[in-house]
């Protein structure tokens, strides 16, 4: 049984997983990544900066409770 | 700290807390972990006084670390791996599927353990949170084998169908870099008790 309420359809680029562009030391991890859904909260990521190591370094997201929001560097 | 407690649509109580720092911007809000106030100590706490049974599931979907140092990073991004081999179960998931008619391999995106919930579990748990995108966690009603296979379908399903489908009666989640919540069967917990104990806690 499915009961997952569906975030919007601009994040099921690559079924869901997103584009990656460039590369880190992460395998699944570009220095840029697109449209991917994070199902826990309903909603998705339009596009995160990582460093080379994989680290997101800023990221903007879409998910019911919040809105539109980015995600600067925490520390 | 900023708690909320909804109904889900599909008949589950949630409820979620963050303390992290939020700015007004000109086209999105600024959603920044809050370290002068850091909410983890009292996530710890929730999940001391919620958590039932010796062992615990975990299911993760993709890394962030937008809230950790590079050292910090490399550090747990070993440690945490060994961690689980060592005392309890780990194991990265592949997935294939087929896209324009040919199978495409997905790998690297999830994975799942279990651990024995002690001191030593607590005190990581932090940095599982920080390192991971989305963690989920939660005391199992069902076998090992039957959550692995599950998790694989991550993209159909929502924290909700873990209870609804009765892995569990009380799941936590860490997600979003700093939101933390509790969802749970309304026929079991009375939603006003659970988030009483929270608020309880929360203000300790």
């Amino acid at each position: 049984m499915t009961t997952r309420i569906s975030g919007p359809s601009l994040f099921s680029a690559d079924g869901g997983w997103g584009i990656h562009i460039g590369k880190t030391l992460k395998p699944r991890v570009g220095r840029v990544d697109l449209f991917y859904q994070n199902t826990k909260v309903n909603g998705g990521t339009f596009v995160s900066f990582n460093n080379s190591a994989g680290i997101s370094k800023f990221r903007i997201d879409w998910d019911p409770s919040n809105g539109l929001h980015s995600h600067p560097p925490g520390h | 700290m900023k708690v909320s407690i909804t109904l889900s649509e599909i008949g589950t109580n949630i409820i979620h807390m963050s303390n992290s720092i939020v700015k007004k911007g000109f086209l999105f809000k600024k959603i920044k972990y809050n370290k002068e106030d850091d909410p983890m100590p009292r996530y710890i706490k929730l999940l001391k006084h919620f958590v039932r049974g010796e062992e615990m599931f975990f299911g993760f979907y993709r890394t962030d670390g937008i809230n950790l140092t590079n050292e910090e990073w490399l550090k747990y991004d070993k440690e945490i791996p060994e961690y689980f081999q060592s005392y309890g179960r780990y194991e990265l998931l592949v997935e294939t599927a087929e896209k324009k008619g040919k199978q495409k391999t997905y790998s690297g995106y999830l994975a799942v353990g279990s651990l024995p919930m002690n001191d030593k579990t607590y005190e990581l748990i932090p940095w599982i949170f920080h390192y991971h995108l989305e963690t989920t966690l939660f005391s199992p009603n069902i076998d090992w084998e039957t959550f692995v296979q599950s998790y694989r379908d991550y993209m159909k399903h929502g924290a909700s169908d873990f209870i609804i489908n009765g892995f569990t009666d009380f799941l936590f989640t860490y997600a979003d870099s700093g939101g933390f919540s509790v969802e749970f069967n309304p026929k079991m917990f009375d939603k006003n008790v659970v988030y009483q104990e929270i608020a309880k806690i929360l203000n300790e």
